[in-house]
Order: structure tokens, then sequence, then C-alpha cells
């Protein structure tokens, strides 16, 4: 298999029981309803890749991760993760897989997190040299030094979050799997954490598949995204691609000397605040550059201040949820 | 229409958990009841007062505030009840409003079943008496256990956990304060160790009075012994209670 | 094997944690202890006000109370706090955390936590149980001392298979633990007393339905030589098989309650 994952028409579906038709009826029958929470898939990722999952609450990611890790089965289809079916060689795979839940703690709760670092290496069969040199990148690059003795539930959420990743890739897995990691941090250890993972991916071609709400760890992370709403696929192409296609679109925030009354630039829809001396423009960028609005807009009043903003990642995926493709 | 059937719903989930706990309150009681009958199988008039013994035992058990300790102690440890000196209220009677509303509720959804389930047992044994004498010795028990659990839970903040201390002195009550066993069947020195603790306020003492006339001047005797417990107590309550907000204030919460 | 060796390695670590605490560690283990030792003073005061309960003296009571705490609190130890609470590993979330690693579900279970409080129990019935089979040891042969040892091995796989059973309710209902509450422990304490006192189809509940009175009610009769039925004498040799056989149905439920769990079984 030249692909670390392949899915091939990928479905899971729930039965979930049915809860109209009375009171009584719900008691004594139960007539089921079957949720597709993931229809038909398709998708491969080769091994070094960084790929974002992406989709609304509900959409079936974590279904997803959970059936590409082999904690679930699938209804119907094809999985093949290191050439394996996830779920039959749940254990076989776990080897050379590496899970952080962002929500929930896999650590040892009563016990120091060097205890628990030497209990996995019990537990995956890492030898010893690699050990040492992975505990030294950890204590390197995710400060666990200065919490090296401390229990796990003594630890504030940051720094249970580092520890988490560390755990998670200290067997050197292939495959890592990032749920929500950066979830609830502050922006200094989320940085240290996407910096921490990009270099994971340099050194070790560690291939990562990140689920997450916050657009900037995507951003920033990954160089792939896949978007899955309601069960389906609805974009899988490479991030710069997407910021690409759907950049069409600018603001444009200027700040002018004397007041405006109103301004009539084919391209550009205009609001005003504070008596026209502050414009905002939707600069629609297929029809004007922001560059000849802003030579445009000087043609009348006098620019003193200007502000432009491209779409994010975030901005794209919002409009996306709202609008649809 | 629609928020009837949700609190149908909801009420059915928690009226299996009552349905449980009932189960096992009738269990408990029913394998006393079995073991006293045959201990006693030559003697019916004992077997027709120790099933009065156990069932009434197991009722008064229902008016005791069992969390208060847990409560309070919970409060003391975390330091959160010096957050809560900004607000007008108190501790301890906060956590004993909460109990007494456990109690009620408890006593509507597990109690009364019980108390139905053996009510043959009960009309069929008579004897009953003084029954405003043990309704006055239940509600001065009530107040001695509250100040007795809530004593421990002030005590958290030397102890932190105080689940292990709640244990001992719940086992202490099982075997000292004749609820299961009656005072007058423990050999020698345990009886003369259970007559010096209060503890026999809590059960033996209402239990003797329901069943037999007493002499006045006896009763007032208890009484006033119960009462200088309760008041014991209450006094020690006090005392660590401002100890336990002292360390709390200097410490910084 | 490997998994002894991890859990061995921590078992190590948790009570040198543990110990960190050394207070509320030796607290809680005095607790149990005291509590247990209410219960066997219960049965003491009992036997000296009625010299014996259906001829069952204070040694015979503790031989059959020793039995029974012994072989559930062995088996707490390991399965107490999240086999048997597994209902709170599934609603946490944590179970899947457990399914990414290369070990059983199970064996991760018991290496979560380590059921240190039990240890109060253990010390206290094997203080009991010692010091009551030296005084009956005119009583025993050889024969008894192997018996006793399977019995025990036997009651232990069943305190264990009940753990094991009552948790994977879990898989497939919520609140399993009240139901645990009442079938596992409220029923076991018939077995606190010996079943002749009850009416007679308490003991046939508690031998075929709820097979509590295996773990100590026949292997006491043997031991005790009160053996007065041919089914009695069977059910007590059999006992330590019956053990065997019981885990084995409680591993079977358990690996059919994950299967449901991740979705292939229903």
């Amino acid at each position: 298999m030249e692909h670390l994952i392949q899915v091939k028409k990928l479905s899971r579906d729930y039965k979930v029981a049915k809860r109209d038709g009375g009171f009584v009826k719900f008691m004594f029958s139960r007539k089921y309803k079957v949720i597709h929470a993931v229809n038909s898939i398709d998708f491969s990722i080769s091994k070094g890749e960084l790929v974002g999952f992406v989709g609304p609450n509900g959409a079936g990611k974590s279904t997803t991760i959970k059936i590409l890790a082999g904690i679930l089965s699938s209804t119907s289809g094809a999985v093949f993760v290191m050439g394996n079916d996830p779920f039959k060689k749940r254990k076989q795979n776990a080897y050379h897989i590496g899970v952080v839940f962002g929500q929930r703690t896999q650590l040892w709760w009563d016990l120091p997190i060097c205890d628990t670092f030497k209990l996995l290496k019990k537990l995956y069969k890492v030898q010893d040299d690699i050990y040492e040199k992975n505990i030294s990148l950890f204590k390197g690059y995710l400060d666990l030094e200065s919490i090296w003795n401390q229990p796990v539930r003594q630890l504030s959420l940051g720094q249970r979050m580092k520890a988490e990743i560390a755990a998670a890739i200290l067997h050197n897995p292939e495959l890592l799997f990032l749920d929500e990691p950066t979830i609830g941090l502050d922006i200094v250890a989320k940085r240290q954490i996407r910096e921490f993972i990009l270099k994971l991916n340099h050194e070790y071609q560690t291939t990562v598949v990140l689920t997450s709400h916050d657009m900037k760890d995507i951003e920033e992370i990954c160089d792939r995204i896949i978007l899955i709403d309601k069960g389906v696929i609805v974009i899988d192409c490479p991030v710069k691609e997407l910021k690409h296609s759907y950049n069409k679109m600018a603001i444009v925030k200027v700040n002018l000397n004397e007041p405006v009354r109103a301004f009539n630039i084919t391209g550009a829809k205009g609001i005003s605040e504070a008596n026209g001396l502050i414009w905002s423009f939707e600069v629609d960028k297929t029809v004007i550059t922001t560059g000849h609005l802003v030579f445009e807009i000087s043609k009348i009043a006098e620019v003193c201040d200007i502000e432009i903003k491209e779409l994010a990642v975030e901005d794209i995926i919002h409009d996306i949820y709202i609008n649809g493709v | 229409m629609h928020f009837f059937k949700i609190t149908i719903k909801n009420s059915i989930m928690y009226r299996w958990s009552a349905l449980f706990s009932i189960i096992g309150s009738v269990l408990y009681i029913a394998i006393a009841l079995m073991l006293w009958r045959f201990l006693y199988q030559d003697t019916p008039d004992m077997v027709s007062y120790m099933t009065k013994y156990t069932i009434v035992s197991n009722i008064i058990g229902m008016f005791y505030a069992r969390g208060m300790a847990e409560r309070i102690g919970g409060k003391v440890s975390s330091g959160a009840f010096v957050t809560d000196l900004i607000k007008p209220i108190n501790i301890f009677t906060v956590s004993w409003q909460i109990e007494l509303a456990g109690i009620c509720s408890d006593f509507l959804l597990r109690g009364l079943p019980v108390i139905l389930v053996y009510s043959p047992f009960l009309i069929s044994n008579t004897g009953y008496y003084n029954i405003p004498a043990v309704l006055i010795s239940i509600i001065l028990g009530h107040i001695l256990f509250l100040l007795v659990y809530s004593l421990l839970g002030f005590l958290a903040f030397i102890l932190i956990e105080i689940w292990p201390f709640v244990r001992l002195l719940d086992d202490t009550i099982r075997l000292l304060a004749g609820g299961f066993i009656p005072l007058a069947i423990l050999p020698g020195f345990i009886s003369s160790i259970a007559s010096a603790l209060p503890f026999r306020y809590l059960y033996s003492f209402p239990l003797e009075l329901l069943f037999a006339t007493v002499d006045m001047s006896k009763l007032i005797e208890n009484y006033i012994i119960l009462i200088i417990w309760i008041c014991l107590f209450a006094m020690l309550n006090i005392f660590t209670y401002r100890l336990a907000l002292r360390k709390a204030v200097v410490q910084g919460g | 094997m490997e998994f002894l060796k991890i859990y061995g390695c921590y078992v190590k670590m948790f009570i040198k944690a543990r110990m960190e605490y050394r207070c509320s560690f030796f607290a809680g283990l005095f607790a149990n202890f005291y509590c247990y030792f209410i219960t066997y003073t219960t049965f003491w005061v009992i036997t000296q006000q009625f010299q014996t309960i259906d001829g069952w003296a204070f040694d015979d009571m503790v031989i059959l109370y020793g039995l029974n705490l012994f072989t559930y609190s062995v088996a707490a130890t390991f399965f107490w706090y999240n086999v048997l609470h597994l209902e709170q590993e599934i609603t946490s979330g944590r179970l899947d955390g457990y399914l990414i690693r290369p070990m059983g579900l199970l064996q991760q279970l018991v290496c979560s936590r380590f059921g240190d409080t039990a240890l109060g129990q253990i010390s206290v019935s094997l203080i009991f149980i010692s010091l009551c089979i030296v005084r009956i040891n005119y009583k025993m042969t050889i024969f008894t001392y192997i018996y006793l040892f399977f019995a025990v091995i036997g009651g232990v796989l069943m305190q264990m298979g009940a753990m094991i059973i009552f948790g994977s309710l879990s898989f497939w209902m919520l609140r399993s633990k009240a139901l645990a509450d009442i079938i596992y422990f409220d029923f076991r304490t018939f077995v606190h007393y010996p079943l002749s006192i009850f009416p007679s189809f308490i003991r046939i509940i508690l031998t075929y339905v709820l097979p509590w009175a295996i773990i100590n009610y026949y292997p006491s009769l043997i031991i005790l030589q009160k053996v007065h039925t041919t089914e009695e004498f069977v059910l007590g040799i059999l006992s330590p098989i019956i053990g065997i056989l019981f885990f084995m149905l409680s591993l079977s439920v358990f690996n059919r309650g994950l299967r449901r769990y991740s979705g292939s079984g229903s």
C-alpha cells in the first residue's frame, strides 16, 4: 500500500430510537431510525502528510477518526491503516499510532509525569536509547522539565496537554491523531504545540491527522484540509488552494481626512461610520484590486489610514458552514 | 403537552433509582427479620418484639441527616466556605436545610413504600407506648446526629479527607447505638461503652420508649443527659468552626 | 507475563505516590479495617448471646464470613474501581483513550487504578481467619487445607466475575451500578449468615440464580464438616470449577459488551 491511510466508500450508521408516536408507543415498541454518520466517503493520506479534518459539530469527523484509530467499526466500505483493517488489527496498529484527545486525559491521574512515561515505555516496548532521546526532546521543546515530578492531577491545562502530546509520541508512532489538541490553551502554549508538531513532521515524517475548531491550528500546521459535513466529504484540497479559490473577497477600511457622503466604485460596496470619516469596503477582487480601490478613493478624499484584511481560513470555513460550497 | 411527556419520562428514570433503593431497604430489613425470627424461634414474644424493633429502627434511621459531614467537609477542605461568608448565609444552616429536604424526599420515595410493605408486621404486633415522648426523642436525636457529623465536617480543616472518619463514626454507631442489635444483648464491657456514649439516644432510647411503659423520672433524667450531650456538641461545633475559619482566612482560602 | 510486569510496576509507583499522603492512605486502610472488624464483632455478640446460630459457633462464622470478605477484597483490589464503575469510564469518554493502546481493555482497566483501600479488608479477614484456623486446627486435615486453598481461588474468581459482569452492564444500560448494588451487594448480605436459617427458597435462589452461596457457604460446609446432603457436598467440591466457569462467562459478557460499544455487535 503506497498510502498510509486508504478509505473507500466508508459508511458508518447508527440506529436511533424513534421518539415520535406518543408516550405509550415509546414504552412498548421501538422503531428505529438509521442515521448515516459517515456516508460512503473516499480519501487517502500518504506518509508525512499533515491533514486537517474540519466540519461542524456532528458532521462525522470524530466518527471517522475513531474508525481510523480502530475504536469504532465501520458499517460498510473498506478502510486500511498501515495496510491493516484498523478495527481488526487494533492492537498491532496501536504500536504505531499515537492519539491525543483534547478534552480527556489518557494519563494515569495519580502518578507523576516521570512515572507515567516509564509505564508507557514498558507498555509500548520502547527501547532505552529511543526513550532517552525522546525524553530530552520533550524536556527541551515542551517545557516538561519543570513539571517532571508532579502528579498529572496537579497540572494546569496547558501543562497537561503538553504532557499528553509527549505521551502520545513517546513510542515514535508513524501516525498521529490529534483531536482538539489546543482547546482551552493560552496563545503561548498553542504556538509551542504547533511548532512542535511541525518539527515532529519535519524530523520523523510523522503523518498527522488533526481535528480542530481553531482554524489557526489548521492554517499553521496543515498542508491539506478535508471538510466533512453531514457525513460527506465536501472539500478535500491543499490549504493553499482553498485560500486561493475562496480569496475573491477582501475588506478594506479607510480613515479619511474629510467626510464623504457616498462612494460609487464598482466592485466595492462601502459602509460608512463616524459620519463619513471612516469607510469599510467589501471588495470583489475579480472586479477591482485593493490597490486600485485606494487609488479611486484618494481621487475623492485624502486617505490618512488604511487597513486591508484578507479572508482567513476561518472566514472561508464559516462561510461554507452557513452557505454551503 | 411536550413538557408533560418529558416530565413523565424523567420521573420514570428517577423512579427506577427510587425502586432500586426501596428494594435495597426491604431486603436489608427482611434479612434482619429472618435472622431474629430464627434466633428467637423458641420465644414468640421476642420474635414479635424484635420484628417491631427492627422495622421501627429502620424508620427512625430515615430521619437522620446522613450527608451532613461530607457537605460541610467538602466546603471546608476546599476553603469554599470562606467565600460563602460574603453571602448572608451560614454553612451549617444551609447544609441542614439541604439535608432536611433530602430527608423529606427520601422519606416520600423510599420510606413510605418500605413502611407500607412492612405495615402488616407493625400492625399485627401491638404494644406501642409513649408516642409523643418518642417523637421528641427522635427530634432531639436528629439534632444530636446533625451536630456530631457537622463537627466531623468542620474538622476537615485538619483532616482534609474525612471519608475514613465518617466511616469510623458510621460503623461505631452501627454497633453501639442499638439500631441493629438491642443494647440489652451486648455483652458486659461493650454494653458499658455503649451506655457511656451518646449514640444510644439515636436508636436504643426511642425504641425502648416505644415498646414499654416508662417511669417519668427516668424519662426526664434521660432527656436531660441527651440535652447536655447536645449542648456539648454544639459548643464543640462552634469552637471548631472558629478554628477552621481562622485557618482558612489566614491561608487565604 | 508482560502484563504482570507492567501491573507490578504500576502498583509500585501508585503506592509510592499514595505515600505522599501518608495520613490519608493509612486512615483509609484503618477505616476499612475497622468497618469489618465491627462486623465480626457483631457476629461475636450474637454468638455470645445465643451460643450458636443454627449450630454455627463464632469460629464457624469467622470462616463463613471470612471466605466472603477475603475473596471480595482480593477481587476488589483489581476490579472495584474501574471495572465495577465502568459506567464512569464510559460517560467520561476515557474508554476511547484505553482503546488506542496496545493492551487489552480489561487489563488496562485493572491497571488504571489499584484498589489500595481494599487492603484494609484483606488484612482484617486474614487476621481473623488465621487466628480461627489455629483454634480449629484439630478439625482440619491435609485435604481440608488443600481444599481451602482451591475454594478461596474459586471464590476470588467468582467475585471477580461478578464485578466484571455488573461493570459490563454499563455497555448496555445506564445506572448499572444501582442494579449491581441490589443484586450483587444487597443479596450477597444473605450469605453473611448460614443459609439454613432462612426459608429454603432463599438458599435455592442464592445457589442457582445468584450464585453467591457458592463463594462461601458450601465451601464452609465442607471445611467445617457440616455437610448434610449430597447436593451440598457436590456444590462445595465443585466450587473452584464453578468459579472458573463463572469467570470465563464474565469475560465473554465483557467482550460482548465491548463489541456493542464499538458498534459491531448491535
